[in-house]
């Protein structure tokens, strides 16, 4: 179960020129329990690789294997199940709203699924209840809400589709900090709570470091590093992957080198305060 | 969605790409207004003169160093508007000022039917691995036709009519196929050679007599250089949101009427929102930078007109003015 990648690889083919977006990946995606975090540079293939998931598009060569529908399939062959098992939320999601409510619109996904009525409600309220949109915005205008708000209601859509793999495409970029801390912390709660597969590209160390348990790290169309996170920052060739070190890490290594405090790893701000603290003690 | 050639400029050094645009679009006009003067008659003067402007545009194509297959794949939406206006001209025509060509009687009988349905499977199976699929398609339904007319497969006949291929008739339809040929490859070497902010400076130019009567000709050639601008950007976000509604499971090839509907407005809405909100950025930016409508500005290229700028739009002139000359004395 879960996602499997075989060989995979994706050419866009341009007027003049074609572009191996992604090469030879070989990857393998458990159905539950995993919080992966994908990280590299912008071009390195990374929303090439996540539109796999999906079968937002197929491979030019090798094989996806999305909860056992092996792509790419024979001619019109439907695929448009394999959406709802594995939700995909795009960069700047908000853009995705179009209905006249709120509550309407993260309705759509459910019904476009064939839910009867009834059943996309309830699971609209669920979703809308687990990114925090209070009842009382159910019957406003998604236009008339805030930046941060529009992309609650957009993640909530795709949530209400009840999606097995929840993969997200830079989902804080462009809030502050604070939402961005919410915004992670509401995904590490769907992940805890129903032990879903999450998926995440992003740029920002800090929330690789502190949220992903997997990282897996893409180069100009390859996959060149695939395991724990803990892995990751000790790699003797992290250097060639051009990727920050994760805040608490810096700060560790300087102390380390300034104060001679000894280097243990730690992932989260809560973490190297705790670190600290005690070693103070 | 990324097959659509709007201003397909190709980058380039010929004296095609260096010509002022306002003279490459009158000297073009010029050129189009001259093919389509072109009488249709079998007089030599106007088979050679024909002849003669094809092969002319074919030329230029070499000379701007534009590949010959780029320009003819311009073609393609228009092969079955040409295959049909062709064999249509080539049928309807009955005038027997040239004498016939061909007069056989066509069956359709099981047989025929049988081979004609097996050629155009044939057909669409293949086309996709043959180079010059124009031309297979236009043999493929010249082989259709042949076949009808062979008497040895005329068993269980169906329908019998005359198959009859009159010299006027021939003479119309290769003069229309060459027309159109002709000023599609004319036109898009425009495009191909001239960049879209180029092709706007030019139509502003043609258009500035217009200020005379108080038309706002600097707006107009804003709002189309904007619009033409913004075309690949739009298409782009239209992927985006496409892509965005097919992951909340919107289905754009399988789905009845109904749901069409709903699928379009979910495309539409977001697309509407996106586009104001980048009007609205646009003209922000374009105001903080000192823009005001109107007002009289200077721009980064200027462009002079040459000698060879000159000397090309006489010879486009010279062309026409024979042309009509031609068309009053002499055919």
């Amino acid at each position: 179960m879960g996602i499997q990648f075989k060989n995979v690889s994706h050419t866009y083919k341009g007027i003049q020129s074609k572009y191996d977006a992604i090469m030879d990946v070989n990857l393998n995606i458990d159905g539950k329990g995993e919080f992966i975090a994908i990280v590299g540079h912008t071009g390195s293939g990374k929303s090439t690789l996540v539109q796999h998931m999906n079968a937002l598009l197929v491979p030019t060569s090798g094989t996806v294997e999305v909860f056992n529908t092996v792509l790419p399939q024979p001619k019109k062959a439907k695929i448009n199940h394999l959406r709802q098992k594995v939700g995909l939320v795009f960069q700047f999601p908000e853009y995705q709203l179009f209905e006249e409510t709120i509550i309407k619109d993260i309705m759509f996904g459910p019904k476009n699924f064939k839910d009867s009525e009834e059943d996309a409600l309830k699971k609209a309220k669920t979703a809308a209840n687990l990114v925090g949109i209070p009842e009382s915005l159910y019957e406003q205008s998604p236009f008339r809400i805030s930046g941060g708000q529009m992309r609650r209601v957009a993640v909530a859509g795709i949530l209400a589709m009840e999606p097995k793999i929840l993969v997200l495409d830079e989902p804080t970029r462009g809030l502050d900090p604070k939402g961005r801390n919410e915004f992670m912390d509401m995904f590490k709660k769907i992940h805890e709570e129903e032990n879903k597969t999450i998926v995440l590209i992003t740029h920002d160390m800090d929330i690789v470091s502190e949220y992903a348990k997997r990282i897996i790290v893409m180069k100009d169309g390859y996959v060149v590093f695939d395991g724990k996170k803990e892995e990751l920052f000790e790699h003797p060739n992290f250097i060639d992957f051009h990727l920050d070190f994760p805040t608490p890490i810096k700060i560790l290594k300087h102390l380390n080198q300034t104060l001679g405090i000894p280097y243990v790893p730690q992932y989260s701000e809560r973490d190297l305060i705790k670190y600290l603290e005690a070693f103070y003690e | 969605m990324n097959n659509i050639t709007i201003g397909q400029y190709i980058h380039g050094h010929s004296w095609l790409h260096k010509m002022d645009p306002r003279i490459k679009i009158i000297s073009l006009i010029f050129l189009l207004v001259t093919v389509f003067l072109v009488p249709i008659s079998s007089n030599p003067y106007a088979v050679g003169t024909m002849l003669f402007l094809v092969l002319f545009s074919l030329t230029l194509t070499k000379s701007s160093k534009i590949p010959l297959g780029k320009v003819l794949r311009g073609l393609r939406p228009l092969v079955f508007l040409l295959t049909f206006t062709f064999f249509i001209q080539l049928f309807y025509e009955r005038g027997t000022q040239y004498g016939t060509i061909l007069d056989t009687k066509n069956h359709l009988s099981l047989i025929t039917v049988l081979i004609i349905v097996g050629l155009i499977v044939l057909y669409n199976l293949t086309k996709k691995r043959i180079p010059f699929r124009i031309l297979y398609f236009i043999l493929t339904v010249a082989a259709i036709f042949a076949i009808q007319s062979i008497n040895a497969l005329n068993i269980v006949n169906f329908y019998s009519y005359d198959f009859i291929i009159t010299g006027e008739g021939l003479l119309k339809a290769s003069f229309l196929f060459l027309r159109i040929v002709t000023v599609i490859i004319l036109t898009s070497l425009l495009t191909f050679t001239t960049t879209t902010t180029d092709i706007n400076f030019g139509m502003e130019a043609l258009m500035s007599p217009l200020k005379l009567i108080k038309v706002p000709v600097e707006i107009i050639a804003m709002m189309l250089s904007l619009t033409l601008r913004y075309i690949p950007t739009l298409l782009e976000e239209t992927e985006k949101i496409m892509k965005a509604q097919a992951s909340r499971g919107v289905d754009f090839n399988e789905s009845k009427l109904k749901e069409k509907i709903v699928q379009i407005i979910s495309l539409l809405i977001p697309i509407f929102v996106i586009s104001f909100k980048r009007a609205e950025d646009l003209g922000n930016a374009m105001e903080a930078r000192g823009y005001i409508v109107g007002q009289k500005r200077t721009r980064i290229d200027q462009f002079k007109i040459s000698v060879g700028d000159y000397f090309i739009i006489s010879m486009a002139v010279l062309l026409l003015a024979g042309m009509i000359l031609a068309r009053i004395y002499v055919l």
